[in-house]
């Protein structure tokens, strides 16, 4: 086939197919008219220069020109609808339109490959959005479905049958496998992902945020989405001590808190470790910030991290990808003294607000002088204010914190870890905001947590004297289920998510939990095996190999290495002469011939069956017979093509033993 | 059809032929390979070229042949100055009808016995060879067809070469076979010497075939079943020869079908309904020795030659 031959109807089919299904998952993500677009690109290919050949090949300047202008105008479109021509989603929306163009215009040979590896580009593309299981397998799919367009393209005097082309072309892939295998072993591995993913990738992403005000996370409870997994090496503890500690946030106005500016007293205090340590992997979902979650008090920092002067622990750089690593934690620790200045900022208060507030801290204070007493105190003024827990409090306009404490008593965590902060701040004791999660989801069938968005919380730390900062969950005394059972108990039944119909059926509500489990732990062995193997990983993978000490050049020449193995054994596979289809007969003749050889006469490579029959009868007179009755059988099935015979061939030369013969021989 | 319906059917062929080999051997004592070899050639309507040292019986065998199986034959003795007109036939000025009357040369019967083929000049073998191919000769811008069944036996003498115009290989390849006498054993030269004049016996033999039954064998050849494990074998044996260096030139397509109708002939000889692999080997000394060369840098050809060599090379599929 030359370079200018014509496209016929068959190939253009495979070619649009290949195109329209590798940028389907785009579809949804693109503006409307993206999409509509591309189909109407792909259809026109298909049908317009076979319903209408002369209108085709005559009007090639209409075309021509109606080629332009989709063009000019797709770009300039695009451009209208992102603002910039740079960037992933507008990078993407530039392919899926130029693909379906490429289609287009698809006239010879050349045309159909160029159009073929942008298909297997934008394939890669989806990789961008989800790096799921499912779309790993649709993607999977997609490519069998180009390599057999292509196939079926290079296949001009059509041999092969639709499924013998699926299954070259699924053998293809499978046959990649272990390629595929070296290279994600031993290709040198970066933090984060092998290209930058693009700013804008991270849009829309909810989780923890540096800051607090009312709503924040109620909204947050609101989600479902996984915020990270847990696995522990031991006994998984308490609910009720699984206080996943994020930001720290120091400075309000009154309504909002944030981290505050950095001051110049950065000391930590001196943690002084003791009991028992908890060791356990997280695996974290992306969320293009920097913290990472761990249980208090962490001892162990993985790598590319740091632990700040109030325990925070954060990432060197922002999480734009999932990304597992291991923590040790201790549940008990003593703290060293911190200075008159640091603690200062842990007592700043807005200069105006909050009267009542005040006022019940001064009151507070006047009674009872020692701090810890005070703390009891107010605490004990929650528990008998008849505080209510819940997700939708009602608005607070005015003063927020007077408001909540003293009118309307309803609120959610962030509520109550925010007023008590401000109350204990302007009773003289330094405290602070904590926010991060609280508790987590049991996996049983993979024995891990799983902690969504809906364990958000917050509290309050305060610095006593003595025993240096102590977590006050304020939440706790209002709504000790909260922090006992866990979030599940105290908020509607909505966000647990069952299925329409199951609602009352115990038995079927437990076999979709089972399932979502299951689901959710293959899921989670993806997170940390595939998607998760990180330079940590990687390193520790490789010393279970034996390879110490080991650096990029040494992975390179291992990844080199392996990847000449594994070619050398494809090729020497592939190069090997293809052996014939093994004719049924032949294998039982190759079996009685293994067994004869054996007994001590091999059959020469060149000797044919009458003249081995031949010399065995003459060697062996008393296999004579079974000789010639087989190897009359073999011919009769082999040479003279009738295969109604095979069965009684297979069952003479199952039960023909020459090797019993001969010690009566010897 | 079962197996023993082909036994009987095939038996009674074989019964046929048995007989033009008993006759046969009667006269060529000790050679019932070489004998089987010539008959299996000719059903597969290929051209026989006999080889070997004069006083062998060459052409003794050539003319028992041609009468065993009751066929009209001429015998033309090649010398250097044999012409094409000579072989073919002449036209001749009538004065009477004053036309050219044809006359039809040796060449218009259905054995040709050309006796040292070597010894005639280029242009006239190349006129004999022409016909062999062709099944026709066309003198006077008129074409004739030779009758049926027609086949040249040929002979040659592979010493004294001197005066000799050897075969180029392109010739050579229009014989189906090219076997090779050789001395007759210790009991069959008793019996020979012994024995009465050849040439006597000769003159007595019957025909035990006519020309019609042989047409008739020479259609029944392609009931002989071929398997594809044949083709397979036959397919890796041509491979062989091309792609294994041992050989000057492989073999050429020409030759791969010479040798599986010279198998399906030998394998009818013997009865049997299909071809197997002993058959191709048997036969494959005989139909590819004139067509394959050694390379110069082969270590087996001191020992074997080159159709063994090739046979003891490829394993049977």
């Amino acid at each position: 086939m030359s370079n200018k031959s014509q496209l016929n109807l068959n190939n253009i089919i495979w070619l649009a197919l290949g195109i329209g299904l590798a940028s389907f998952p785009h579809w949804q993500r693109l503006p409307v008219w993206i999409p509509l677009l591309h189909l109407a690109l792909l259809m026109t290919r298909v049908l317009l220069p076979f319903k209408l050949p002369l209108f085709w090949k005559k009007q090639k300047t209409v075309i021509n020109i109606l080629r332009l202008i989709v063009m000019f105008g797709g770009v300039f479109a695009i451009y209208g609808s992102y603002g910039t021509l740079a960037g992933r989603d507008v990078g993407v929306a530039l392919l899926v339109m130029l693909a379906a163009l490429k289609v287009f215009e698809s006239k010879s040979r050349r045309d159909y490959y160029i159009s073929t590896y942008l298909g297997y580009f934008l394939i890669i593309t989806n990789f961008f959005y989800s790096q799921t299981i499912p779309t790993a397998s649709y993607m999977m799919l997609v490519i069998v479905i180009m390599t057999a367009g292509l196939i079926n393209f290079n296949d001009t005097e059509q041999q092969l049958t639709l499924l013998q082309r699926f299954k070259l072309s699924s053998t293809l892939l499978i046959q990649a496998i272990p390629i595929l295998l070296v290279l994600f072993i031993f290709f040198p591995r970066i933090n984060g992902p092998l290209w930058g993913i693009p700013k804008d990738a991270f849009t829309g992403i909810t989780g923890i945020d540096d800051q607090m005000s009312p709503g924040t996370i109620s909204k947050l409870v609101q989600s479902r989405e996984v915020a990270f997994r847990v696995s522990f090496e031991g006994a998984i503890p308490k609910q009720s001590t699984l206080y996943w500690r994020g930001p720290v946030l120091w400075q309000t106005d009154g309504r909002k808190w944030t981290t505050g500016k950095n001051e110049s007293d950065q000391r930590m205090a001196p943690i002084d470790y003791t009991g028992e340590p908890i060791r356990y992997d997280v695996t974290i979902e992306p969320t293009n910030k920097k913290w990472l979650f761990g249980l208090e008090m962490i001892s162990t920092l993985p790598d590319n991290s740091y632990l700040t002067h109030d325990f925070q622990l954060k990432s060197l750089e922002p999480l734009r990808a999932r990304k597992a690593f291991s923590l040790t934690s201790h549940s008990t620790y003593k703290l060293g003294t911190l200075s008159e200045t640091y603690l200062e900022r842990g007592l700043r208060l807005p200069e105006t607000g909050h009267p009542k507030t005040r006022k019940l801290a001064s009151t507070l204070r006047d009674e009872f002088h020692d701090p810890e007493a005070i703390l009891n105190a107010a605490l004990n003024w929650l528990e008998k204010g008849n505080f209510v827990y819940t997700l939708q409090p009602p608005l607070m306009t005015e003063d927020m914190i007077d408001e909540f404490l003293f009118d309307k008593r309803q609120g959610f965590c962030e509520h109550y870890a925010s007023a008590f902060t401000i109350l204990m701040r302007a009773a003289g004791i330094p405290a602070r905001v904590v926010t991060g999660y609280l508790g987590g989801e049991l996996n049983p069938v993979g024995n891990y947590l799983i902690v969504r968005q809906y364990h958000a919380h917050a509290w309050t730390e305060v610095w006593l004297e003595k025993q240096g900062w102590v977590r006050v969950d304020p939440t706790a005394i209002v709504s000790p289920g909260r922090v006992n059972e866990g979030i599940e108990s105290s908020i509607p039944e909505a966000i647990i998510d069952i299925p329409l119909g199951l609602e009352n059926n115990d038995a079927a509500i437990r076999v979709w939990q089972r399932l979502r489990n299951t689901v959710d732990m293959i899921n989670y062995q993806w997170a940390q095996w595939v998607l998760g193997y990180s330079p940590e990983r990687q390193k520790l993978f490789l010393q279970s190999l034996g390879f110490d000490s080991i650096d990029w050049k040494k992975i390179t020449a291992l990844l080199l290495f392996f990847l000449g193995l594994v070619v050398t054994v494809i090729a020497t596979y592939v190069f090997k002469k293809a052996p014939r289809s093994t004719d049924p007969a032949k294998a039982c003749y190759d079996v009685f011939c293994k067994k004869l050889a054996r007994a001590g006469l091999p059959r020469k490579s060149h000797e044919g069956p009458v003249d081995y029959a031949q010399r065995l009868s003459n060697e062996r007179a008393e296999l004579g017979n079974q000789v010639k009755s087989i190897t009359d059988l073999y011919i009769f099935v082999r040479y003279r093509s009738n295969h109604g015979k095979l069965a009684q061939l297979k069952k003479a030369i199952r039960s023909f033993t020459p090797n019993k013969i001969i010690p009566n021989q010897s | 059809m079962n197996m023993t319906e082909d036994m009987n059917s095939a038996s009674a062929q074989a019964a046929k032929l048995k007989n033009v080999i008993d006759a046969t051997s009667k006269i060529i004592l000790g050679k019932s390979t070489a004998i089987k070899l010539a008959l299996a050639c000719i059903i597969a309507k290929g051209h026989l070229l006999i080889e070997d040292t004069p006083g062998v019986g060459k052409t003794t065998l050539a003319h028992t042949l041609a009468k065993v199986l009751g066929l009209q034959y001429q015998r033309i003795q090649f010398t250097s100055d044999l012409l094409p007109a000579d072989i073919l036939g002449v036209s001749v000025y009538n004065r009477d009808t004053s036309k050219f009357d044809f006359h039809q040369g040796p060449i218009f019967s259905n054995v040709l016995l050309a006796d040292e083929i070597n010894r005639a000049t280029p242009r006239t073998q190349s006129a004999l060879l022409e016909a062999m191919a062709e099944h026709q000769v066309t003198i006077d811008n008129e074409t004739r067809t030779l009758p049926d069944p027609f086949f040249v036996i040929a002979t040659q003498n592979p010493l004294n070469q001197i005066g000799t115009f050897p075969l180029p290989e392109s010739q050579l390849d229009r014989f189906l076979m090219r076997i090779e006498l050789g001395y007759p054993d210790s009991t069959a030269e008793r019996e020979l010497l012994n024995g009465k004049d050849r040439k006597e016996l000769l003159e007595e033999i019957e025909a035990v075939l006519s020309a019609a039954e042989l047409i008739q064998l020479q259609k029944e050849l392609e009931q002989v079943h071929v398997a594809d494990a044949i083709l397979d074998y036959l397919q890796d044996l041509l491979e062989f020869s091309r792609a294994s260096g041992d050989y000057l030139h492989g073999l050429s397509p020409r030759a791969g079908i010479a040798v599986l109708s010279a198998a399906k002939a030998w394998a009818y000889i013997h009865a049997h309904q299909h071809v197997l692999p002993e058959d191709i080997q048997a036969i494959l000394p005989s139909v590819i020795g004139h067509r394959l060369q050694f390379n110069y840098e082969v270590s087996d050809k001191e020992v074997l030659k080159p159709a063994e060599h090739l046979i003891q090379q490829v394993p049977i599929p």
